[in-house]
C-alpha cells in the first residue's frame, strides 16, 4: 500500500508564508523587515563542531546546525512537517522505503549543486558515525536529480521524522576534508561560519548563495556559550546580547517580572523534554514491587511543586507525552496525588513504616528534587538527597546503577517508538538498565514500531501509556512524570521573527529574523 | 587550681593574644558563633528545612530577620546551621591536614634519603596543582557528603603540613638537647616523640588555624562550582550558590552567607596571626615595646 | 653569578622535572578513578550503544589504562597532548591559545597586586600604629577572608548591573578598541588581585618591620643615609627576600585561581577549559590542563630561587 503525504499544498502555504513573514506575527509587528544588524544570542548550549554535523547528535547542538545548515524537513508552530530542503515524499511500509522528491535551485555555500547524489554522501556520512537516526536505511538510489529512494531495512514510522529532521546536509565537496569543515561550515543555510571557539562562541556570515530570495536579513549571527545562568542574565540586562535562553527558571522569573522583555516558548511539542522521578526497580528492593512504585508516584504533589519552582512556565505531566500532542491520551486514568492511597500501597506491599532510599539530583533540579524528597517522607519513603554533577548523573542513568529514585529525563517528541524504546528496550541506552523489562511492555513497543499507519500506532501508544501510568494497574517502570521543561526564550523587543524555539524547542527560523532598532 | 590559671593567665600565649583588642573583638565574635552554631535548635528562630512553598522568597521582615529561600525556609536559620556545616568542614578538614600532612613530614624528617625524597616530590607535585582543582577531583571520586568534602579538601592541604613538619623535624634533630639524648642512650623512636613531636605540633596548631579559614573559602568554592554538600544541609557557600540565581530580585540570599563566611574567615585569619606571632621565637621579648620604640622613631 | 647558584638552578630543574611525572601520574590515576564517561557525555541522550561503541574505539578509551597512560605520556615527547572528546579538537591548540587568555589576566594581575601590595605595605610599615596603617592592615585583612566568586558577584551587581559601566562578562575584542578590551578585564582582573593584593601588603609590612628594628639599619641611620635611600636600598631589599618567596606562591596560586574567576567572569582562559573538561570528563583535556598549570608553577618556583641567589648575599656569597 502507497500512502501520498503531504505535498504541493503544505509547500505553498510555507513559501506564501515566508514571503509574508511567518506564522506568528502579531498586528504590530506586519512591519516591512530591514536588512543589516547582526544578532547576538546567548545560552548553555555547546557544539564541538558546527561545520561537521553528524557529530552532533544531541537536541542541544542543533540550534548551531540549524543556522549554517538544513534539513529535508522542518516543522510547524503546531508541530505538523513541513517540507524545506524536499518538497514533497512517499513512504511505502510494504517495500519498504521513502522517497523523496528534493527541492531545485539549492546550492550549497561554496556553490555545488543540492541534489541526490549530495544527499546520498551525506546520508552515508551519518552512517559511517553510527547514527541511529540514519541505521534503518539500508541503502539510498539516486532516481534522478532531484529524487532519491531510500530504502529501509524494516518498516519503522519514525524513520521519516529520524531521517527528514536530523540530517543536516553538508556539501560533498567540503566533505572531503573534514578536518576544515569541523571548523567552518559548507552548508545550504542562511549563514555559514566564519569563526569558531569551540565551547565561547561561534560567529557567522550571511550566505550570499541563500536559496531564499532576499533572505536573510541579518549581516551575521553571533552565538555564544555562558554557562551560569545568572551571569548570562546580568549580561543580557546589561545589554550585551539581544537574545537568551534561560534554562534555569528561577533566574527566567526574575527577567520575566521584569516586564521589559518578550518571552517566546515552544508551540510545537517538538523538542521537548520531560523530567520525571524514576525509581530503580532492576537493583534487589523495595521498587521492584510496582505497588511500591505507584507509592511513590501518589505521594507526590506535581501541581504544587511545579508551581513552586516552575513560576507558570512548567506543564505538568501524568503520562509520557505533553498535552496536546498526538501521543497524549486526555482519558488516560494517571495517578494524582494522594498520600493516604501511597501509605495504604506501602503497607499492602509490607512497608507500613516506610524504608530508607537514596534520592540522586544534579544542581539543576536540587530544590524542586528536595522538595520531593520532602513529601515522599511524609508517605514514609525518608530519602537522603544525593547531589551529584551532571556527568556522575549521566553515568548513573547509562549504566542503570543508581540507587532508590533519580531524575527521570525522556524526549517527549509524539514517538512512543523511538523516544519510549530508548529507555524501555533491554539494551536501551539510558535508564534501561536500570529497569524492569515485563514482556507484555516489550511486545506492545515492537507493535508499535512496525504500526502501519499513523492511526493504529496512536491507538497502540494510548494502550501503552495506560499498561505503564494507569492510576491502578500501570507498572509504573518510568515512575512518576512531573513536567515539560520549556525553556523560555528571553529577548528585546527589537529582535524579530527569529521563532527561536517556537518550531522545534532546539532551533529557530533565523532567515526570517531582522532587527527593529 | 588557682595556680593553674595563674599560669595560663601569664603564659606568653594568652598574653599576645589579649595584648591585641582587634584579637579579642575576634575571639569574642568567634566563640558568639560556634556558641549559636553549636546551639543552633536553641538560637534558630524556626526549623532550617520546614519547608513552605507558599512563603517563598519573602523579603526582610520582623518575622523573618532576613527573609526566606526559595523553599520558604527561613534564610537565619538556614545560616545558624549552615555555620554547624562551615566550622565541621573548617575543623575536620584542617584536621585531616595536619594528620596526615605531619606524619608524612615526620616520615621524611626522620627517615631522610630516598624516603624523604619521594615524600617531598610526591608533596610537590601535589601541590602544583591548583588547591581547587584537586579538591574538585578528590570530591568527584569520593561522592558528597560532608565526611567526603572534608577528606577532599583536607586531602588537597596535606603538602604544605608536611612540609612544615618536615622542616620543624631537620631543625630540631640538629638541636644539642636532642643530640645529647641519643648520646644518653634513648631510642631514636623516644626521641622523635618525646622531643620532636611537641615542637612539630606547636607549629602546626598555628598553621591549623591560619588554614581554618581557607579550608572554609575551599568549601564556598567547591560549593559554587556544584560540588558541595548534599541537600536538604545547607554551608554558607552552598547558600551563596544558590542565591546566586536570585541576584537580581532578592540579593540577601547570597549575600548574608558570604558575609558570614568573610567575618569567620577574618577571625580565624587574625587569632592565627597573633598565635603565629606569639609562638615565634624570633619575636620573643618584644613584645609590649614595640610603642616605645615606635616613639622613638617619630622622635 | 658564580658556579654555585648554576649547580643549584640544574639541581632544582631535574627536581621539577621528577615533580612533573608525578603529577602526570597523580592526575591519571585521579581521573581514572573519576565516575563518568567523556563519550557517553558527548554524544548526549540520543546516543545509541553503536555510536557509543565507534567513538570510543576512535578515542581510544577501550584501550587498557596503562597503554593509554603510555600513549599519552609518549605523545608529550613529541609535542602531541591528544585529542579533545567534547572539542573534537587537538588539544595542544585549544590549550596554549586558553594559556594566552589566561596569561593576560593573571599577568597584570599579578603586576598590580604587586605593586601596589608593596607599596601599601611599605605606608603601613613606615606608619606604625598610625590610623593609615590600622585601615590598610584591616583591608589587607578583610581582602583575605572574602570568597573570591562571592566578591565578584558583588561587584557584577555594582559595577554592570547597578551602575552598567562595566561588563558583565566575557572577554572584549581587540577590533572594537581598547577599552573594549580592557573594560573586559578590569573585574576579572581585581577579583584575582585581591587576594594576592592582601597578602603582599601584609609580607612587605611584617618584613619591613622585622629589618627596621635590625642593627644595620641603625648603623647606616648612623652614618646619615638618606630616609628615602634607606627604605629603598637597605630595608626594602632585605625585606624583599620573604616577600619574593610569598610571590611564587601567590603566582603559581593565581594561575589556579583563575578556575573560579573564569567561571564567574565567563572569560575564555585556561581555568575555563579545566572546569568545562571536569564537568564533561574530557580526560585528556584535564590531564594535559593540570600538567600545564604544573609546568606554570614549577617556572614559577624556579625564577623564585634564582631570584633569591641573586638577592640573598649569604646564598650568593657562599
Amino acid at each position: 500500500m502507497k500512502k501520498k503525504l503531504l505535498g504541493l499544498a503544505l509547500s505553498l502555504t510555507l513559501v506564501v508564508a515566508s514571503a509574508l513573514a511567518p506564522a506568528t506575527v502579531s498586528a504590530e509587528e506586519t512591519k516591512e523587515p530591514v536588512y543589516g544588524g547582526t544578532v547576538r544570542y546567548a545560552s548553555h548550549n555547546v557544539t564541538s563542531t558546527p561545520g561537521y554535523t553528524p557529530e552532533n547528535s544531541n537536541n542541544a547542538s542543533l540550534i548551531y546546525l540549524n543556522t549554517a545548515y538544513e534539513s529535508l524537513i522542518y516543522y510547524n508552530s503546531s508541530g505538523e512537517i513541513i517540507p524545506r530542503l524536499a518538497t514533497e515524499w512517499e513512504t511505502d511500509a510494504e517495500e519498504p522505503s521513502i522517497t523523496w522528491t528534493l527541492r531545485e535551485g539549492v546550492k550549497f555555500a561554496d556553490g555545488t549543486d543540492f541534489n541526490a547524489e549530495a544527499v546520498k554522501i551525506n546520508i552515508e556520512e551519518y552512517q559511517k558515525c553510527q547514527r541511529n537516526e540514519t541505521a534503518n536505511v539500508a541503502s539510498c538510489e539516486v532516481v534522478d536529480d532531484y529524487t532519491i529512494k531510500m530504502v529501509l531495512n524494516s518498516w519503522n514510522s519514525s524513520t521519516l521524522e529520524a531521517v527528514g529532521f536530523f540530517v543536516y546536509y553538508m556539501s560533498p565537496e567540503a566533505l572531503k576534508d573534514v578536518d576544515t569543515l569541523r571548523n567552518t561550515s559548507c552548508g545550504t543555510g542562511a549563514f555559514q561560519v566564519t569563526e569558531f571557539e569551540p565551547g565561547v562562541s561561534v560567529k557567522y556570515a550571511k550566505n550570499e548563495n541563500y536559496w531564499q530570495e532576499g533572505k536573510p536579513y541579518l549581516d551575521g549571527v553571533e552565538m555564544y556559550v555562558v554557562d551560569e545562568p545568572t551571569t548570562r542574565a546580568s549580561a543580557f540586562e546589561a545589554g550585551e546580547y539581544d537574545i537568551i535562553l534561560m534554562n534555569n527558571l528561577a533566574v527566567a522569573n526574575d527577567l520575566i517580572s521584569k516586564d521589559k522583555y518578550v518571552v517566546e516558548s515552544n508551540t510545537s511539542g517538538q523538542g521537548l523534554v520531560m523530567t520525571g522521578i524514576i525509581p530503580n526497580s532492576a537493583l534487589e528492593g523495595p521498587f521492584q514491587d510496582a505497588r511500591v512504585r505507584r507509592a511513590m508516584c501518589y505521594a507526590i504533589d506535581t501541581q504544587a511543586l511545579s508551581d513552586a519552582f516552575g513560576y507558570g512556565l512548567l506543564k505538568t505531566l501524568n503520562q509520557w507525552a505533553a498535552p496536546g500532542t498526538p501521543t497524549f491520551d486526555e482519558n488516560l486514568n494517571g495517578i494524582t496525588y494522594n498520600p493516604d492511597k501511597a501509605r495504604e500501597l506501602l503497607a499492602e506491599a509490607g512497608y507500613p513504616d516506610g524504608f530508607d532510599t537514596t534520592f540522586t539530583t544534579d544542581a539543576g533540579s536540587k530544590d524542586y528534587f528536595t522538595a520531593a524528597a520532602n513529601m515522599l517522607a511524609e508517605v514514609g519513603i525518608r530519602c537522603e538527597v544525593n547531589l551529584v554533577d551532571e556527568s556522575a548523573q549521566v553515568n548513573l542513568y547509562s549504566t542503570g546503577t543508581w540507587e532508590g529514585i533519580m531524575g527521570h529525563f525522556a524526549s517527549v517528541a509524539p514517538d512512543l517508538g523511538l523516544y519510549m524504546g530508548r529507555h524501555l528496550d533491554v539494551d536501551g541506552a539510558f535508564y534501561a538498565k536500570g529497569i524492569q523489562h515485563p514482556e507484555d511492555h516489550m511486545e506492545l513497543l515492537e507493535k508499535i514500531r512496525v504500526a502501519p499507519t499513523e492511526e493504529e500506532k496512536i491507538k497502540l501508544e494510548y494502550e501503552m501509556q495506560k499498561l505503564i501510568y494507569d492510576a491502578d494497574t500501570g507498572s509504573a517502570l518510568f515512575g512518576q512524570p512531573l513536567y515539560v521543561q520549556n525553556e523560555p526564550v528571553l529577548k528585546y523587543d527589537y529582535v524579530k521573527d527569529d521563532n527561536r524555539s517556537v518550531d522545534h524547542v532546539a532551533t529557530w527560523s533565523i532567515e526570517n529574523c531582522w532587527l527593529d532598532k | 587550681m588557682k595556680k593553674i590559671w595563674k599560669k595560663i593567665k601569664n603564659s606568653r600565649i594568652v598574653k599576645v593574644l589579649f595584648a591585641r583588642k582587634a584579637v579579642v573583638v575576634c575571639l569574642i565574635i568567634l566563640a558568639l558563633m560556634i556558641l549559636s552554631a553549636v546551639f543552633a535548635p536553641l538560637v534558630s528562630p524556626y526549623d532550617p528545612y520546614k519547608q513552605d512553598l507558599k512563603s517563598m522568597l519573602l523579603g526582610i521582615s520582623p518575622e523573618h530577620w532576613l527573609g526566606t529561600d526559595p523553599m520558604g525556609r527561613d534564610l537565619l536559620s538556614r545560616i545558624i546551621y549552615g555555620g554547624r556545616v562551615s566550622f565541621i568542614v573548617g575543623l575536620v578538614s584542617v584536621l585531616v591536614a595536619g594528620g596526615i600532612g605531619m606524619i608524612l613530614g615526620l616520615i621524611a624528617g626522620m627517615a631522610g634519603g630516598i624516603i624523604d625524597a619521594f615524600i617531598m616530590r610526591v608533596t610537590d607535585a601535589m601541590m602544583s596543582v591548583p588547591m581547587i582543582i584537586m579538591a574538585l577531583f578528590l570530591g568527584s571520586i569520593l561522592g558528597k557528603g560532608l565526611g567526603n568534602i572534608c577528606l577532599a579538601i583536607g586531602i588537597s592541604m596535606i603538602p604544605s603540613y608536611a612540609r612544615v613538619t618536615r622542616g620543624q623535624v631537620l631543625t630540631v634533630r640538629e638541636m644539642d638537647y636532642i643530640t645529647a639524648g641519643t648520646l644518653c642512650g634513648a631510642s631514636k623512636l623516644k626521641n622523635t616523640l618525646v622531643h620532636i613531636l611537641p615542637n612539630c605540633i606547636s607549629a602546626n596548631i598555628v598553621l591549623m588555624t591560619m588554614n581554618l579559614g581557607n579550608a572554609i573559602l575551599n568549601e564556598a568554592a567547591l560549593s559554587f562550582l556544584g560540588m558541595g554538600i548534599n541537600p536538604p544541609t545547607a554551608s554558607w557557600g552552598s547558600m551563596v550558590n544558590d542565591g546566586y540565581k536570585y541576584m537580581s530580585s532578592n540579593p540577601v540570599i547570597a549575600i548574608a552567607p558570604g558575609v558570614f563566611i568573610m567575618i569567620v574567615v577574618l577571625c580565624f585569619n587574625m587569632v592565627g596571626d597573633a598565635l603565629r606571632d606569639a609562638m615565634d621565637p624570633k619575636l620573643r621579648g618584644t613584645l609590649g615595646k614595640k610603642k616605645k620604640s615606635r616613639k622613638k622613631e617619630t622622635a | 653569578m658564580n658556579k654555585k647558584l648554576f649547580k643549584m638552578i640544574g639541581k632544582r630543574i631535574v627536581q621539577s622535572v621528577i615533580v612533573l611525572f608525578i603529577v602526570t601520574l597523580l592526575v591519571f590515576l585521579l581521573m581514572q578513578l573519576v565516575p563518568g564517561d567523556p563519550i557517553v557525555n558527548f554524544l548526549g541522550a540520543n546516543a545509541t550503544e553503536e555510536q557509543i561503541a565507534h567513538y570510543t574505539e576512535m578515542f581510544g578509551y577501550d584501550q587498557p589504562a596503562l597503554v593509554q597512560y603510555g600513549k599519552w605520556i609518549a605523545g608529550l615527547f613529541h609535542g602531541e597532548m591528544g585529542r579533545s572528546v567534547a572539542l573534537q579538537k587537538d588539544i595542544t591548540e585549544v590549550i596554549f591559545q586558553r594559556l594566552g587568555v589566561t596569561l593576560s589576566i593573571v599577568l597584570p594581575a599579578f603586576v598590580l597586586a604587586v605593586v601596589f601590595g608593596v607599596v601599601l605595605g611599605i605606608l603601613a610599615a613606615k606608619n606604625r600604629g598610625s590610623r593609615l596603617d590600622t585601615v590598610i592592615s584591616f583591608f589587607a585583612n578583610i581582602g583575605m577572608s572574602m570568597p573570591m566568586f562571592w566578591f565578584g558577584m558583588l561587584l557584577i551587581m555594582l559595577f554592570a548591573l547597578k551602575l552598567g559601566i562595566l561588563p558583565t562578562s566575557g572577554l572584549g575584542n581587540k577590533a572594537d578598541g581598547m577599552w573594549q578590551y580592557i573594560s573586559h578585564l578590569i573585574l576579572p582582573m581585581t577579583v584575582l588581585a585581591m587576594g594576592p593584593l592582601a597578602q603582599f601588603t601584609r609580607q612587605t609590612r611584617s618584613s619591613m618591620l622585622e629589618v627596621i628594628r635590625q642593627d644595620y639599619v641603625t648603623t647606616a641611620k648612623a652614618k646619615g643615609v638618606t630616609k628615602k635611600a634607606l627604605t629603598f636600598r637597605h630595608q626594602l631589599r632585605n625585606a624583599l627576600i620573604p616577600i619574593i618567596t610569598v610571590m611564587g606562591v601567590q603566582l603559581g596560586g593565581m594561575i589556579g585561581g583563575t578556575v573560579l574567576v573564569e567561571s564567574i567572569f565567563v572569560v575564555p582562559g585556561l581555568g575555563n577549559l579545566m572546569i568545562t573538561a571536569i564537568k564533561g570528563r574530557d580526560f585528556m583535556v584535564v590531564e594535559n590542563g593540570v600538567l600545564i598549570i604544573a609546568i606554570a608553577v614549577a617556572v614559577c618556583n624556579l625564577v623564585v630561587d634564582i631570584l633569591y641567589g641573586i638577592i640573598d648575599p649569604r646564598i650568593r656569597n657562599d
